[in-house]
């Protein structure tokens, strides 16, 4: 007993005190960029989280049969401008400046949205420039926080970066539903809301972050087809990127999950939203644990064992019959545990494997390789839905999910051994 | 750094002072908007039958959703044709649409708690007095209530979840008016084409229109990306396709006509154009109304339709305004009300 309990405390006495001693090591300026983030997603969540109801009950418009065009178009651009991003923000070592324009661009398409008024092309147009804006911004300020991290702390850095952003997306929501609850149809107020949000999160990045030193870019600037080969160059990130491309294949998206938790549940579709609330909450409760674990006991590990965790969701979904509130409230959880685990240690890998001068451009290749993975997982379960019913199709992204999970755990193990640091 | 907290300090008592201004502005516009209705103040009541103060009998009653802003914002409103500018509100019924015949009506409302739900109310049009209610899976799009108010049908915007944004797809119920019964979701109806029966998962249904026996119905099916006209058997629970590219019918009262949107895309845009389809001859006549019209149609009399239109005037939160245009496809569209959605024409009492 004596002994277990002296092994015990010998294990857990230094983690604890790293752990605290992690979290205040990481840099200010990534608290800072989590703070733009915090404040840009309440922003956007709110104006999301209510366009639907805006543009069926207020627009009295018939929004599904618009999508199919818009979707696809919108979500080439959007990866056709952040690998231009990218590509910039390390050409001109401006990072910064990069990522303002798509903070400032997203505001003032919330501005745009007061404007716009009842005009259904206006609205596409702003929620396509807003993805735009989504889409300059996100390389080059994850590129900001790794820059200003040591590699040892990596997955701790984006991890508070993603905890503060689930934060916001968690209060987004909650605010548009307080303000319509208050002042029915009053949209206009929400835009405004929205917008000054939107403006104190690009401010905080204007006043707090500062510009890259140039000690920290070794090489010369280079042109873009070196940086891209220079980038390929690196079996880790290849590796790391197609991870991310062919588990996103084998991923589901978010909207069926609820879609079924719901039905399965017997839920008022009503409270969907708040499948969504609790999932962000989950996610910000566990990321910043996810991170500090990760970069003490091994990122591979703590990446892959959220997928399982995934994998484990929907082997439940699939199997269980009827779902009770605690086992709908324990998936929601699980599904936010699985973001903590997965989607900013993903960065943070390829992070480390990228060499600083390339690295918004490295992280844009790697957000494109998710985002194309994202698309072929839709048209996928679409087709095959369409041509041989749901369950196939279930079965079918089940099995690519377990393929792309075996081979991720390989080709990480792989990696791992061959390049021990880091 | 003592600086920079300064600016920023600074911004962020600007941005609260900027909302509060204009949250303070975006109250007092709607009470002005209510108050400068001169003469032209609506009479409201909380119940009861309305009592006319026109002193000729009305040839018929329309009833429309108020979309203007102030206290009756979205509130079940009523007015006689010739004046329908002069409306009486039913204050207990807030509706996002309704519709009203044969004595009875369909109120589709929100119920904005911190999240909102929806649910369907089935009223007495006389005394406004609600005998069924029950809820909805999404967001309401459509209703439509049968001439002799026997029967009602709906249609919801039913997504997977609300932040996917532009990922939806529908539910239509027909609803029993009597005591609020579901009798079918169309989606469990069997499809035939020509005589073949067909099937597929991506089947959605809008639209409801009932013929005036209230035994059958047309509606739109849409599948593989496209959008038919269907009849409806409601005894046979069966719905034949009949026509193409049809969206939210609506039957004449002649039963004879159909008035529809139709689906064009012009330069990469989908846009509707009105149509009115000749059900014996199977010819389309394009009525005069040349904008992007959706919304699905109300037949005034056999000669004209209403349909609503996004309010073109800027200003405040986006509202609709109430259209009228000539089923032969003759003469310009006119302005029939402004600040109204939804409407419903009705006998006079």
């Amino acid at each position: 007993m004596y002994r277990l309990d002296l092994i015990e405390r010998s294990k857990l006495g230094p983690a604890a005190r790293a752990s605290t001693d992690q979290i205040v090591s990481v840099s200010p300026v990534v608290w800072k960029l989590g703070l733009t983030s915090f404040l840009t997603d309440i922003s956007s969540e709110m104006v999301n989280s209510v366009l639907p109801v805006y543009i069926v009950l207020h627009l009295h418009l018939s929004p599904f049969q618009y999508g199919a065009i818009d979707g696809m178009y919108n979500g080439l651009a959007v990866v056709i401008v952040s690998l231009a991003a990218g590509l910039m923000a390390d050409r001109s070592r401006r990072h910064k400046e990069v990522a303002l324009a798509g903070y400032g661009l997203s505001a003032i398409c919330k501005m745009l949205l007061l404007a716009a008024g009842g005009v259904w092309g206006w609205l596409l147009a702003i929620t396509a420039l807003d993805r735009i804006g989504k889409g300059i911004r996100s390389a080059p300020r994850d590129a900001l926080i790794s820059l200003n991290t040591p590699p040892h702390l990596m997955a701790s850095a984006f991890a508070v970066h993603r905890a503060l952003d689930a934060g916001g997306a968690l209060l987004g929501p909650i605010v548009a539903f307080i303000f319509l609850a208050q002042m029915t149809g009053a949209f206009d107020v929400l835009w405004v809301t929205s917008f000054l949000f939107a403006f104190l999160g690009a401010a905080a990045l204007r006043l707090y972050v500062p510009r890259q030193k140039s000690s920290l870019f070794p090489v010369e600037r280079s042109g873009s087809r070196q940086s891209m080969s220079a980038i390929f160059a690196s079996p880790r990130f290849v590796a790391l990127a197609g991870c991310g491309l062919f588990l996103s294949v084998g991923t589901v998206n978010d909207g069926f999950i609820y879609l079924v938790l719901q039905q399965k549940g017997g839920t008022n579709s009503g409270f969907l939203p708040l499948f969504y609330v609790a999932t962000a909450a989950s996610y910000m409760l566990f990321s910043i644990p996810a991170g500090l674990w990760a970069d003490r006991f091994g990122r591979g590990s703590v990446f892959l064992s959220g997928y399982a965790i995934l994998g484990f969701i929907y082997l439940l979904l699939f199997f269980l019959p009827a779902i009770s509130l605690t086992a709908q409230v324990a998936c929601l959880l699980l599904l936010g545990l699985y973001y903590a685990a997965t989607e900013g240690l993903l960065v943070a890998m390829a992070s480390a494997a990228v060499p600083p001068e390339t690295r918004a451009c490295g992280l844009a290749v790697l957000g494109t390789a998710v985002a194309l993975g994202k698309m072929g997982s839709s048209l996928l379960f679409g087709g095959i839905w369409d041509a041989y019913g749901v369950r196939s199709a279930i079965v079918a992204l089940g099995a690519i999910f377990t393929v792309a999970l075996l081979t991720a755990g390989l080709s990480l193990r792989v990696i791992g051994r061959r390049y021990s640091h880091g | 750094m003592v600086r920079r907290n300064r600016i920023f300090t600074a911004l962020c008592f600007v941005s609260a002072v900027t909302l509060v201004a204009y949250i303070h502005w975006a109250n007092t516009r709607g009470d002005e908007a209510h108050g400068t209705k001169g003469d032209g103040e609506p009479a409201s009541q909380g119940g009861g039958s309305p009592s006319n103060g026109a002193q000729n009998k009305p040839s018929k009653r329309i009833f429309f959703r108020y979309d203007g802003a102030g206290s009756h914002y979205g509130h079940l409103a009523i007015a006689p044709y010739e004046c329908p500018e002069r409306p009486q509100f039913v204050d207990a019924l807030s509706c996002e649409v309704a519709h009203v015949a044969g004595g009875r009506g369909i109120c589709l409302a929100a119920n904005r708690g911190l999240f909102a739900t929806y649910a369907a109310k089935i009223f007495d049009a006389k005394t406004f007095r609600i005998h069924a209610q029950f809820p909805l899976k999404g967001v309401p799009s459509r209703c439509r209530v049968s001439l002799d108010g026997k029967l009602a049908a709906l249609t919801v915007f039913v997504s997977g979840h609300g932040y996917d944004s532009m990922n939806f797809s529908t539910q239509t119920l027909l609803v029993d008016a009597d005591n609020g019964r579901i009798i079918s979701d169309l989606e469990g109806f069997t499809v035939t084409s020509y005589g073949q029966p067909i099937s597929n998962n991506d089947f959605n249904f809008w639209g409801v229109t009932f013929t005036p026996d209230s035994r059958h119905f047309y509606a739109t099916l849409s599948t593989n990306r496209r959008r038919f006209l269907v009849k409806g058997d409601i005894a046979c629970r069966s719905v034949e396709v009949i026509h193409d590219n049809v969206e939210c019918p609506s039957l004449a009262p002649d039963a004879s006509r159909i008035a529809y949107k139709k689906r064009f895309i012009v330069d990469g845009r989908v846009v509707w154009r009105l149509y009115v389809l000749d059900l014996k001859t199977n010819q389309e006549t394009p009525l005069s109304e040349k904008r992007n019209v959706d919304d699905q149609p109300e037949w005034l009399d056999n000669d004209h339709v209403l349909y609503s239109l996004p309010e073109t005037e800027t200003g405040s939160g986006p509202s609709a305004d109430i259209w009228l245009a000539g089923a032969d496809g003759v003469g310009p569209p006119r302005l029939f009300l402004k600040k109204a959605y939804s409407p419903a024409v009705a006998p006079s009492l």
